[in-house]
């Protein structure tokens, strides 16, 4: 900034404000209130998580499990919220948008091999020539979609979980147990992937001579 | 007063005071839902704000007049930039098994780890003020000011490290590494920001250029010996070529009567 007579502390001053006014001023369109606007001008760098945080909306997947799915984990983020006021550790909340994202993808594949089985089926003298396939992916998609059920009924016991952590004198056992739960669902609903996948792989026989 | 807050409404800054000293890894908890950062924002800028800017204006005591402001903006803002500067490699540290932690969470672990520290380093102010009042020689200060902070930042790192980790409970390794990065960041943070204490005789300057690293730059200091311009006048700051013309050591004290309020 010397080329314009200002010492280089004053240039980097005022470049860091303007960027937390900018940041400052996203905040307030996001629906903060003024005052973490205000903050956002000295402790910017801090602050940008918020605008992450409300730029990710979650989609819903648009599959037969939508609404379930979007049921499910809004009932569990309101009981957080209502854990967090009394003051009770829910550290491993964070997750659970990653469970939801895996097992709203879950959701949009079933979906698509839904269309894909309605598109093949209705195609007449073409649908028998690959009815054994058909079934297969029938088949896999319902295994899919039990699990899917499954991991969801897990939800629901987490939330009930979740309730009893408030009245639990050791709560640190209790949250332990929670995350022990949630890293479980984790690994189901990264199993409903491998499920789909291998359920809808050719034999080896079969892959081998088509090779 | 309670320590959790009263649910129903929004916890003042006195309450929040309390939960930064008690209890600050549940407090990255309770506000960790994005939708409350309003309520606790505030607060906690302000108590890093006033509590290390009451520490940097002691510190700058030392020397006194335009030191005074300069020590106080800039106390904070080391806090500020080594919180900001270590951020995401700690957060790489404190994610296990593919789960991150979000930035927010992040951002608020480093707010409330500064806050600490700036509380903590209120409670130190009368001591210094005191010891500095009693005009102590220019080493001696330093010294005691680099004990003074190491003693105040330990908790406030052991507090970042601690809200990073789900649930609060710490983990050796990336403990370890995140008081090892912060602190370092926050040492070399603190000498490019400086000076806090000047150099007797030295011309009082806002910030110091880059040159060498706080361990090197300390040990000269407390060895005596420090760059001189042109006529032998001692510096605070040099470039790098005039940090080569170190001077042995020499009776560095303050001149009476200067610089105590």
């Amino acid at each position: 900034m010397s080329w314009i007579g200002l010492p280089s502390w004053a240039g980097a001053a005022i470049v860091y404000g303007s960027l937390g006014l900018t940041v400052g001023m996203l905040l307030v369109r996001a629906g903060h209130p003024v005052s973490t606007a205000a903050a956002s001008l000295v402790a910017w760098p801090l602050l940008l998580g918020l605008l992450q945080k409300r730029e990710r909306a979650p989609a819903p997947s648009g599959g037969p499990k939508a609404s379930a799915i979007t049921r499910a984990f809004e009932a569990l983020d309101e009981l957080l919220m209502q854990q967090r006021d009394q003051g009770v550790s829910v550290a491993w909340a964070g997750e659970l948008s990653e469970l939801r994202r895996a097992l709203e993808a879950a959701d949009a594949r079933i979906a698509m091999v839904d269309r894909i089985l309605d598109d093949l089926r209705s195609s007449g003298p073409d649908a028998a020539a690959v009815a054994s396939d058909l079934d297969a992916l029938a088949a896999a998609r319902e295994r899919a979609a039990g699990e899917l059920d499954a991991v969801l009924g897990g939800v629901h016991r987490l939330r009930i979980q979740v309730g009893l952590l408030a009245l639990s004198e050791i709560r640190d056992e209790a949250s332990q147990a929670v995350e022990q739960r949630l890293r479980e669902l984790h690994a189901r609903a990264r199993a409903i992937d491998e499920i789909s996948s291998l359920s809808a792989a050719p034999p080896p026989a079969q892959a081998a001579s088509g090779a | 007063m309670s320590t959790q807050g009263d649910p129903m409404t929004s916890p003042n800054i006195l309450t929040i005071a309390v939960e930064v000293l008690t209890v600050p890894h549940r407090l990255v908890d309770r506000y960790e839902d994005p939708r409350r950062a309003g309520e606790v924002v505030g607060p906690l800028l302000v108590l890093l704000l006033l509590g290390a800017g009451l520490f940097g204006t002691v510190v700058g005591s030392y020397d006194g007049g335009w030191q005074l402001l300069y020590a106080g903006i800039k106390l904070p803002a080391v806090l500020l930039l080594a919180a900001v500067v270590s951020l995401p490699a700690l957060r790489v540290l404190h994610a296990r098994e593919g789960r991150s932690v979000t930035t927010w969470r992040a951002g608020l672990a480093a707010l409330v780890g500064c806050a600490r520290v700036a509380l903590l380093s209120t409670a130190l102010a009368p001591v210094f003020w005191l010891i500095y009042s009693l005009d102590p020689p220019y080493v001696l200060s330093i010294l005691m000011l680099v004990c003074g902070l190491s003693l105040v930042g330990l908790p406030g790192l052991i507090t970042v490290a601690r809200a990073l980790s789900p649930g609060g409970r710490m983990r050796f390794g990336p403990t370890l590494a995140t008081i090892a990065l912060l602190g370092l960041v926050m040492a070399q943070s603190g000498w490019i920001l400086r000076p806090f204490v000047v150099t007797p005789g030295a011309q009082l300057t806002v910030l110091c250029p880059r040159n060498g690293d706080v361990v090197t730059g300390l040990t000269n200091r407390v060895l005596g010996r420090v760059p001189v311009d042109a006529e032998g006048r001692p510096r605070d700051c040099a470039s790098r070529e005039e940090a080569s013309t170190l001077r042995p050591p020499k009776p560095l004290r303050k001149p009476q009567g200067g610089g105590v309020l």
